[in-house]
């Protein structure tokens, strides 16, 4: 049984190749790809086999599982991840103990230096016996597993940053997927849990040139971080003319004014939540009253009070220039 | 890559996208005709204001070509009143907007059959061929 | 190595739940004979939460799973409420006025005073004026909305992508016949994807996947295993629904979304609900999310009443003989939950509260949370150090933990079952170890002669040609599970129509502040938090001082279940359950097992936790 191409999964599927290249259109400008790279993105994410993935849970809460599989149908945006191959995923692989283990092993062994590692979670040092699968510390399987990897993914705020288990203070010794694995590429898909398009545009975009988008200091894509929630969100016009709910259910909060006196972290999180929205588009935090937690950034548990606002609010404030600038042309 | 932030600011009625984006459509219409050359403007990441979007959307007008694609969600094609300049809007299959671009060109890629979808409709079209064939000669067979 | 443990079959990873659990069972030939239930993975969230702000606690405690999201923050928030109402309670009582010096509550146990150093605030805390302490009912309405929505969703989720495949076997769906597939759907419901069509598009499928070679997620597994009973058509069925549930959920969910504003962890506030209510804004709950509501809630009460209910029957048919096996204590425990006033009137829960034992029906035991002689934690089988020995238990509120891991350094073949061998406590209460969850849920809204309940429970018993006996089982609980979400769902209906009867009425509040402002709070208080969780009964005890936490210790329904043994060595839920008459038909595929674990719905990222009452930590290491 040979590995069938992504556009031969497609057609079986009764995906159309009219379908695959919208995906690749949508794809490109969610990543900010200019459509010159559709056609390229057609032509070698289609002609791409089945790609490997293992997926090793840590000291997770499996949110970050539960947040793809939001997500997972033969919908449009989850394209690609119905198409990998999820050889090792423990929430919903069907075999267990050492044929789960065995699949785990076989997977890396027939696709040395192919497959994708995933990872969520964050790996406690403090002890080896705090986290095991199958008798195994969590570091030695992450330094097992990461060995013939072509690359890393670490998702959610835990194995990019540490996260909850992470928070002071720090009981397991947590660190992040980083924090061991240095010589291979990793890219950190942040958020508690983090948007589950950010995951599949980045393995389309990994699968279509067989490198990570482009990054920021942090490891994550630019694509989905590189602008912060107070950048787009659309609250923002009641943030400069400083109308702000004093308190929840108040008559600002009844007619959605900024959250910021309430402790919104929006200005100092960079995420897409506030463009992207959460389950297909149908809401997000301040849209439903709440602010923002700021879970994409590091330590995000360990900066004071949710509801500690942000202050001084000038430090926020829109500047000339920068906020009036134009697009250039293409 | 030409991404820069765009700030909703106070006013966020007016960014100025507009009058720039016109000029570069009909900047992209002269060199199709000149040299063939197609291009395509991606609205998401030139952000306007829902003004100038509705602004936008009347300057184009309407051709005499629309076209409903459906593929795991909807996708409309618009020709516009200019010939050679098309509107398109990608939904997935809950109406959220995923994609929406300016395409300049003599016919969209998407309206085109692709060829290997017509390769795959050719096994199935000999495939029905073949029943109907059978089916037409004894006319007592039913086939479900 | 003793010879005992060359002998003990072991499965870890355990799949297709929450978390890390492994498994060890010392075998007679074929049989269980002793099973050792072990968490693997600790965090030390209740640690955490020291010292904060107990307004920002349901954000920490939520991030304790992300599978049974919500219900941590649920647990969470109500514990802070509690703490706080108690506190006026106790001061109107006390005829303590408003703008004089607090007055402590009068909790039961010791008060915990371990701080880090943190100042708090030396404020006076009033007592509302007014006492008008309650939490709204439109908040009350929309948290039973948001709970009944992660029942349904967990439930049904929890069916088809983490038990059916103990049930179902995909690569026997090749073999069936589309046309009878669709014949035998037709007779279970009117659920509309059940054309021949649609089942021949569904065996193609299957059959791509596989003939790729690539299996994925079903590769390696047990498939073809004697254990698999289904006709091949009802297997395809099956995994249709399988599939088709995978879309469902992803729509459903969106009730989180409109209220808490994501899914997973959606937001909450202490004091009420943060999304408000006004129909003539653009933002908030508007007539469009009014109506967003109601086609999620119609999808939901379709897809239990179409698909899943109608399943778990037909399913359930042709494995009979497992309602024979699968239940070892025979102890049920509820705290009860879903109240239509408030969470201080467990008359008005649609869950009620009590505790069974012996599998007696007819005597339910009243359950007091606050009283130290009922609910006690034991760690002699766990890796945790009392400061008075591990033999005794402790109550939540006097909780302190220390993590003392004694077990083998990994890699490790096998732990030592004759010492302590996992990351979880076990909870005991009067020194029973209980079951939590759907079966204890089922029975107790059963003995006190619920009305829907006892319905559905006899209808489905009949069609099944079971006796009531038959719900002590792995097949009982599965049952049960499907029978407590057909409650919920057509209850998720009712508490819309209340919510939008207020709203029609002009009653639009959300929120109490009076329970967001610190200068209300008691300078000490502790309370708890509970809800019935998917998974069982939930509780969040909270002690306060000065303005934050000192004290949060969560006991959780997987602990309750999958905890290990008590100092007398009686074996909890998970460990009794394999006790119960499974024997292996090949023990190097541990089907049986999967079977009544999966039927418990662990979730092990919440039944472990560390805490330290003094905020020290320490940490003994010994190697073996």
């Amino acid at each position: 049984m040979t590995k069938t191409t992504l556009n031969e999964q497609l057609q079986r599927s009764g995906i159309s190749r009219r379908t695959f290249l919208k995906f690749c259109a949508t794809t490109a400008s969610l990543l900010a790809l200019p459509q010159c790279a559709v056609a390229e993105i057609a032509q070698a994410l289609g002609s791409a086999s089945r790609p490997t993935v293992i997926w090793l849970p840590f000291q997770e809460c499996t949110g970050c599982t539960e947040s793809i599989l939001r997500s997972h149908a033969p919908t449009l945006e989850s394209l690609i991840f119905d198409h990998v191959s999820l050889d090792y995923q423990h929430t919903i692989m069907a075999a267990a103990g050492d044929q789960a283990e065995e699949a785990r092993r076989t997977a890396i062994k027939n696709n040395k230096g192919k497959y994708l590692l995933l990872v969520d979670g964050s790996v406690p040092m403090g002890n080896p016996g705090y986290s095991t699968i199958s008798g195994i510390s969590n570091v030695d399987m992450l330094r097992e597993s990461a060995a013939h990897a072509a690359g890393v993914i670490a998702i959610g705020t835990c194995a990019s940053f540490g996260g909850i288990p992470k928070a002071n203070p720090n009981p397991t010794g947590a660190v992040s997927v980083a924090d061991i694995i240095t010589d291979k590429p990793i890219v950190n898909i942040s958020g508690c849990p983090p948007l589950p398009i950010a995951i599949t545009a980045v393995l389309a975009y990994y699968l279509t040139f067989n490198r990570f988008p482009d990054l920021d200091h942090l490891n994550r894509p630019l694509a989905f971080f590189g602008e912060t929630i107070h950048d787009r969100c659309y609250r923002r016009p009641f943030y400069e003319k400083r109308m702000f709910a004093k308190s929840f259910d108040d008559e600002g909060a009844k007619n959605g004014w900024c959250l910021f006196e309430l402790g919104c972290k929006g200005p100092e999180t960079f995420n897409a939540c506030a463009t992207v929205k959460w389950n297909q588009g149908t809401s997000f935090p301040i849209e439903s009253g709440h602010p923002c937690l700021g879970c994409s950034e590091p330590d995000f548990w360990d900066k004071g009070s949710f509801y500690q606002p942000l202050f001084p609010w000038q430090k926020y404030k829109a500047k000339p220039g920068k906020g009036q600038q134009k697009h250039k042309g293409s | 890559m030409n991404d820069e932030i765009i700030f909703m600011t106070s006013d966020a009625s007016h960014t100025g996208n507009l009058t720039p984006l016109v000029h570069e459509i009909r900047h992209a219409l002269f060199q199709l005709i000149e040299s063939g050359k197609e291009s395509s403007i991606d609205l998401r990441r030139l952000p306007l204001s829902p003004q100038e979007e509705h602004q936008l959307e009347t300057f184009l007008g309407y051709g005499e070509v629309k076209a409903d694609i459906q593929a795991l969600g909807d996708t409309v094609l618009i020709e516009s009143r200019f010939s050679g300049v098309w509107l398109e809007t990608h939904y997935n299959q809950t109406s959220d907007i995923l994609g929406k671009y300016v395409h300049i060109c003599i016919c969209p890629q998407l309206i085109k059959a692709q060829h290997q979808d017509m390769s795959f409709s050719l096994s199935q079209l000999e495939i029905a061929v073949d029943a109907l064939s059978k089916s037409n000669e004894s006319p007592d067979n039913q086939e479900s | 190595m003793k010879k005992t443990e060359n002998e003990r079959l072991v499965v870890d990873p355990i799949t297709r739940i929450e978390g890390h659990l492994r498994i060890e069972a010392e075998m007679d030939g074929n049989t269980i004979k002793r099973a050792y239930s072990s968490g693997t993975s600790v965090r030390g969230i209740e640690l955490i939460l020291q010292g904060r702000d107990p307004r920002d606690a349901w954000a920490f405690a939520q991030r304790i799973c992300g599978v049974c999201t919500l219900v941590h923050g649920m647990a969470s928030v109500r514990s802070v409420e509690n703490t706080i109402k108690k506190a006026w309670l106790s001061n109107a009582k006390l005829g303590v006025k408003a703008g004089s010096p607090a007055m402590t509550s009068m909790p039961k146990g010791p008060m915990r005073h371990g701080m880090k150093g943190h100042k708090g605030r030396a404020s006076t805390a009033k007592t509302p004026d007014k006492m008008d302490i309650e939490i709204p009912q439109n908040a009350q309405l929309i948290r039973n909305i948001m709970i009944a929505t992660q029942y349904v969703h967990d439930h049904v989720m929890h069916f088809y992508h983490l038990h059916a495949l103990d049930w179902v076997d995909v690569v026997s769906a090749l073999d069936a016949d589309p046309v009878k597939t669709a014949r035998l759907a037709g007779t279970l419901s009117a659920y509309p994807r059940s054309s021949p069509g649609y089942f021949k598009d569904m065996k193609a499928k299957v059959k791509r996947l596989v003939e790729s070679g690539q299996l994925g997620i079903f590769s390696n597994a047990y498939w073809g295993h004697p254990g698999y009973k289904l006709p091949a058509e009802v297997n395809l069925m099956a995994l249709a629904h399988y599939l088709d549930a995978l879309e469902w959920q992803r729509d459903v969910v969106k009730v989180h979304t409109i209220f808490g504003g994501k899914n997973p962890h959606p937001n909450f506030v202490v004091g009420g609900v943060p999304s408000p209510i006004n129909l003539d804004a653009s933002t908030g709950i508007n007539t469009q999310r009014l109506v967003q509501l109601q086609d999620a809630i119609s999808q939901m009460k379709m897809f239990v009443d179409e698909v899943y209910f109608p399943d778990i029957l037909a399913i359930g048919g042709y494995y009979k003989d497992w309602s024979l096996r699968g239940e070892g204590l025979g102890n049920f425990l509820t705290y009860g939950d879903l109240p239509m006033t408030s969470m201080d009137e467990p008359d008005s829960f649609l869950f009620p509260r009590g505790a069974i034992l012996g599998r007696d029906l007819k005597t339910i035991y009243d359950v007091d949370l606050d009283e130290p002689s009922e609910i006690q934690e034991f760690v002699s089988s766990s890796w945790y150090r009392y400061k008075d020995g591990n033999k005794n238990g402790l109550h939540p509120f006097e909780g302190e933990t220390k993590l003392e891991y004694t077990g083998p350094t990994p890699p490790y073949k096998h732990l030592d079952t004759q010492a302590e061998y996992s990351w979880l406590k076990s909870p005991r209460w009067k020194g029973h170890a209980m079951e939590v969850g759907p079966l204890a849920r089922v029975l107790m809204m059963y003995a006190k002669k619920n009305a829907m309940a006892e319905e559905i429970v006899d209808s489905s018993l009949s069609l099944l040609k079971l006796k009531e006996g038959a719900l002590f089982s792995t097949l009982g609980r599965t049952l049960a599970r499907a029978v407590e979400t057909k409650i919920v769902v057509n209850q998720l209906q009712i508490w819309y129509d209340a919510l939008l009867d207020n709203i029609a009425k002009g009653n639009t509040t959300t929120f109490n502040p009076l329970y967001f402002d610190p200068q209300n709070w008691p300078i000490n208080g502790q309370g708890v938090g509970v809800m019935e969780a998917p998974r069982g009964a939930l509780g969040h005890w909270m002690v306060m001082h000065n303005g934050s936490i000192s004290n949060y210790q969560c006991v959780v329904p997987t602990t309750w279940n999958a905890g290990p043994r008590d100092p007398d060595l009686k074996a909890g839920a998970y460990e009794s359950a394999l006790q119960d008459k499974h024997t292996l038909y090949d023990p190097d595929q541990p089907l049986e097992i999967l079977r009544t674990l999966h039927s418990f719905d662990p979730c092990l990222a919440c039944a472990v936790h560390v805490l330290d009452a003094q905020g020290e930590e320490r940490l003994r290491v010994k190697v073996r």
